[in-house]
């Protein structure tokens, strides 16, 4: 029954932590495997993240704690100075703007990555952010003062 | 920041590639069934050990940082370090138009980078491991990677992770791997396509240069640092990007270290301005001023207990550069007496472009 439960669930919001996954690492193929480790950790503790009383945000934490351990592996160090960006964007309303971003972002260290994504695309508190990242506030505060001006300072580089 | 998370979601919406595989919650529970069955098999195995120390065998229990026993206080009295960075291996060629761009070192990491002038990422990376050989990294898409077998370098075993023009290379242009010692690998990752050549990376293999003992210079001498801390990172690049993160010698630099930054600012790079109540416009970001130049400072509180447990300082326009200093923890309290962050950075001083004139010890009394 649980395992209905664990399966209905990753139907359902798997689209939406692929999204995250992508915004991580920017990778379509890497995402959908960060989120497959993902989901299986969330099954193996599936009783207690039901029990947990938002299990949105406790799929979130797992997700990015997959990403950021696999940061360590051969993986990221092939991926991380690739200087083409290998999934092409939408037309959006500034495609410039969001080109120069999306550079700008996949420059930054994993962790203050991390932080603006949590932050800025998922609107977690400064206190949720640090327990997502099993930090201190001081320092995802430190993170996020300096992936902003380093977002600043790259979009700033490629405007110019 | 409203724009800032339209841009997001414009990036997070970006169309599927087809072939991308998908999460699939069946595997998932396939997989995580197997995970406990091997947990459950390990579990009755670790009852044995369980026995054997009920039997009189002591074990040290390491602390969370992998040491026995309690970490001492850090001395507040400034301290002599020695070189902080040691090359331990150097391009002995690099194609031409190319130069040593930055040296990594950290816990167990080393590499170092080559690049054409004002490129930020290196074209050329040499990255070295011990110990066992690297697993074999996976392909795009988290396809299984493969070795090529290649011909052996100064007669040691080698072999393309990513051979040019073959399957991988259409992401990254070239790996090439090769065990230079015994427990000793060097892996050389190339993303410039247009050096990307068999011949070159062979090239550029068979000249470099190990086991040197030239220390790397630094840009920067720091004075007052506490006693009684280690390097667990240290990074130094040719345009001045200098980063020194220590930590205590039982510890970790993100709960007790001191990190030291200096990144150069982009020519006419403009901090975010916003008009403050009193009509004054001055960059969002400030919220004090050092030596004329916009900073921020905060106080870093334990989010438990609201105590004080850190400090954060970034200065924008300190000779041109961007400089964030964060002490943490025993690294804190050691330097509070002396100004903490802002009296550390009253204690660098900045040795200027001139290569020539940079530090192998940056960190002094």
């Amino acid at each position: 029954m649980a395992d209905d439960e664990f399966a209905a669930y990753v139907t359902a919001r798997s689209a939406w932590l692929q999204r995250v996954a992508y915004l991580l690492c920017q990778d379509w193929h890497r995402a959908d495997d960060l989120v497959q480790t993902a989901v299986t950790r969330l099954y193996l503790n599936w009783r207690r993240a039901e029990a947990s009383d938002n299990l949105d945000g406790y799929a979130r934490t797992v997700l990015v704690r997959v990403y950021l351990a696999e940061q360590r592996g051969a993986w990221w160090r092939r991926v991380r100075t690739v200087e083409d960006v290998p999934d092409t964007t939408t037309r959006p309303d500034d495609p410039d703007a969001a080109l120069d971003l999306r550079e700008a972002l996949r420059s930054l260290p994993a962790r203050q990555r991390a932080v603006v994504v949590l932050r800025f695309y998922c609107d977690l508190s400064v206190d949720q952010t640090a327990e997502v990242l099993g930090c201190t506030s001081g320092t995802v505060k430190s993170h996020t003062a300096r992936g902003l001006a380093a977002l600043r300072r790259s979009l700033e580089e490629t405007r110019s | 920041m409203n724009a800032l998370k339209d841009d997001l979601e414009q990036i997070a919406a970006t169309p599927r590639p087809a072939g991308a595989p998908g999460v699939s919650p069946s595997a998932a529970v396939r997989r995580g069934r197997r995970i406990r069955r091997r947990r459950r098999a390990l579990a009755a195995g670790g009852t044995a050990l369980a026995v054997a120390a009920a039997g009189g065998v002591a074990l040290a229990v390491p602390d969370k940082d992998g040491h026995s026993g309690r970490a001492p206080a850090l001395q507040p009295a400034p301290a002599g370090y020695g070189t902080v960075l040691i090359k331990q291996a150097v391009f002995g060629w690099v194609p031409e138009g190319y130069t040593n761009i930055r040296i990594v070192q950290g816990d167990g990491d080393y590499s170092v980078s080559a690049g054409r002038p004002g490129q930020k990422a290196g074209g050329i990376t040499l990255q070295l491991a011990r110990g066992a050989e690297p697993e074999v990294p996976r392909l795009p898409g988290g396809r299984p990677g493969h070795r090529t077998p290649a011909a052996p370098v100064h007669g040691r075993p080698a072999s393309w992770i990513i051979k040019p023009g073959a399957d991988g290379s259409d992401q990254v242009p070239a790996e090439f791997r090769w065990q230079y010692a015994d427990q000793r690998w060097a892996e050389l990752m190339i993303v410039d396509r247009d050096v990307a050549t068999e011949a070159n990376v062979r090239r550029i293999a068979e000249a470099v240069r190990f086991g040197s003992s030239e220390a790397a210079a630094f840009p920067v001498r720091i004075g007052g640092v506490p006693s009684g801390m280690r390097v667990a990172r240290a990074w130094v690049a040719g345009n001045g990007d200098t980063d020194i993160d220590l930590a205590p010698e039982r510890g970790a630099a993100d709960r007790d270290g001191l990190s030291v930054s200096l990144t150069p600012m982009a020519r006419g790079f403009q901090l975010p301005q916003q008009v403050e109540k009193d009509g004054q416009v001055k960059p969002s970001i400030q919220n004090i001023t050092i030596g004329g130049s916009p900073a921020t400072y905060r106080v870093v509180r334990d989010p438990a207990t609201g105590a004080d447990r850190g400090e954060m300082l970034m200065v924008f326009g300190w000779h041109g550069m961007e400089v964030q200093i964060d002490l943490e923890g025993r690294a804190y309290q050691a330097l509070k007496a002396s100004g903490g962050a802002q009296g550390l950075l009253g204690r660098i001083t900045y040795l200027g472009a001139d290569q020539r004139k940079w530090t192998t010890t940056p960190l002094g009394k």
